[in-house]
């Protein structure tokens, strides 16, 4: 019976990925070049392309939820104000964390790989929604910024890449950048997932013994000046920023607090 | 502008603005070990001494630079 389950998880896991796979080439080769052809205003045609991606990845959600793939809550979505921008904050445990906040988010601003932007399956979907390339470093902070100041939500996993299970995670400095020039109202995130699942280092393919379940906490918004005391400078602030985010999302998370307890001065900050 | 301008330059940018002790700054200290410098501040400098010399740094470069003497060799071509 235990293994009826795992097979029946494991052969619905790789359905997930090959409509997945299809349904991106199809709305990257032929749907969103369409866009192009009918929608000749840029900001019109990514409103429109980033509610279909939000509704696409709704659906793929939905749709491994129903194959019993996973299951998953979500939570604090009252803590969303509605009409203001944030820069939205998340851990990066899994490969379909993005999948979910995309979903939850249509409308925010991401930060895409330039090897998906250059991919030829890809590029039609990525240039029709306008979202941010990762080429140029210097360039990558400039336009986060400006594209927060003027207005738009953002959203970013501040560890750059996904989190090792049992052990304690660490943030790249950019996102409390972000946070501190934009002066962003930041909506922190707290993704888990029990048993781990996608995450790195494995496969897709290995699925867990157990059916795992997402927990997608949305915590309350918090500013710079909430989290932070020390505004020496912009530098300081920045590092105190980038700190208090990373242990504010820790503390939403009961199992990555316990490694992070277990770990011994690794994860000491710099500013201390 | 020559490497001692520009090394001078770099050692009062990364003084004044990064808290490094100016003992701590040679050519061969490393920028993200030694003097404690990360990505962000890294890209700041980037931008400052853009503006002073006018060269900009592929960002290819960019990720291959370690020490200060790495960033006046890839700012000043040999």
């Amino acid at each position: 019976m235990k293994y009826l389950d795992y097979f029946r998880r494991l052969f619905a896991t790789a359905l997930s990925f090959a409509v997945f796979g299809v349904a991106g080439l199809v709305m990257g080769l032929v749907l969103f070049p369409f866009l192009f052809v009918f929608i000749h205003d840029d900001v019109a045609r990514q409103v429109v392309a980033r509610r279909l991606i939000g509704r696409a990845f709704g659906a793929f959600v939905w749709m491994m939820k129903c194959l019993g793939v996973l299951t998953y809550e979500i939570s604090g979505q009252e803590n969303i104000e509605e009409g203001r921008n944030h820069l939205i904050v998340a851990n990066h445990p899994t490969l379909i964390d993005v999948v979910f906040l995309v979903s939850l988010f249509p409308h925010a601003d991401c930060v895409i790989k330039e090897a998906v932007i250059r991919n030829p399956f890809m590029r039609g979907t990525v240039r029709a929604a306008n979202y941010i390339a990762n080429d140029a470093f210097e360039d990558l902070l400039k336009c986060c910024v400006e594209r927060v100041k003027k207005g738009s939500s953002l959203l970013l996993f501040p560890e750059g890449t996904r989190s090792v299970p049992g052990r304690p995670i660490e943030f790249k400095p950019g996102a409390a950048a972000v946070a501190v020039r934009a002066d962003a109202c930041v909506l922190p995130i707290a993704i888990e997932c029990t048993p781990p699942f996608l995450m790195k280092e494995k496969p897709w393919y290995y699925v867990p013994p157990t059916r795992p379940h997402f927990s997608i906490r949305i915590m309350l918004p918090v500013s710079l000046y909430d989290l932070v005391q020390d505004f020496r400078n912009q530098r300081h602030a920045r590092y105190a920023m980038n700190e208090a985010l990373r242990i504010l999302i820790t503390s939403a998370l009961p199992r990555v607090q316990a490694a992070n307890e277990d770990a011994p001065a690794a994860v000491q900050s710099r500013f201390s | 502008m020559d490497k001692e301008e520009l090394f001078l330059k770099i050692r009062e940018i990364l003084v004044e603005q990064f808290d490094v002790e100016a003992s701590d700054i040679s050519m061969d200290a490393n920028l993200y070990e030694e003097l404690q410098i990360d990505s962000i501040d890294a890209v700041d400098l980037l931008v400052q001494l853009k503006e002073m010399t006018g060269e900009k740094i592929a960002p290819e470069k960019f990720r291959e630079v370690r020490t200060i003497g790495d960033v006046l060799n890839a700012l000043i071509p040999l």
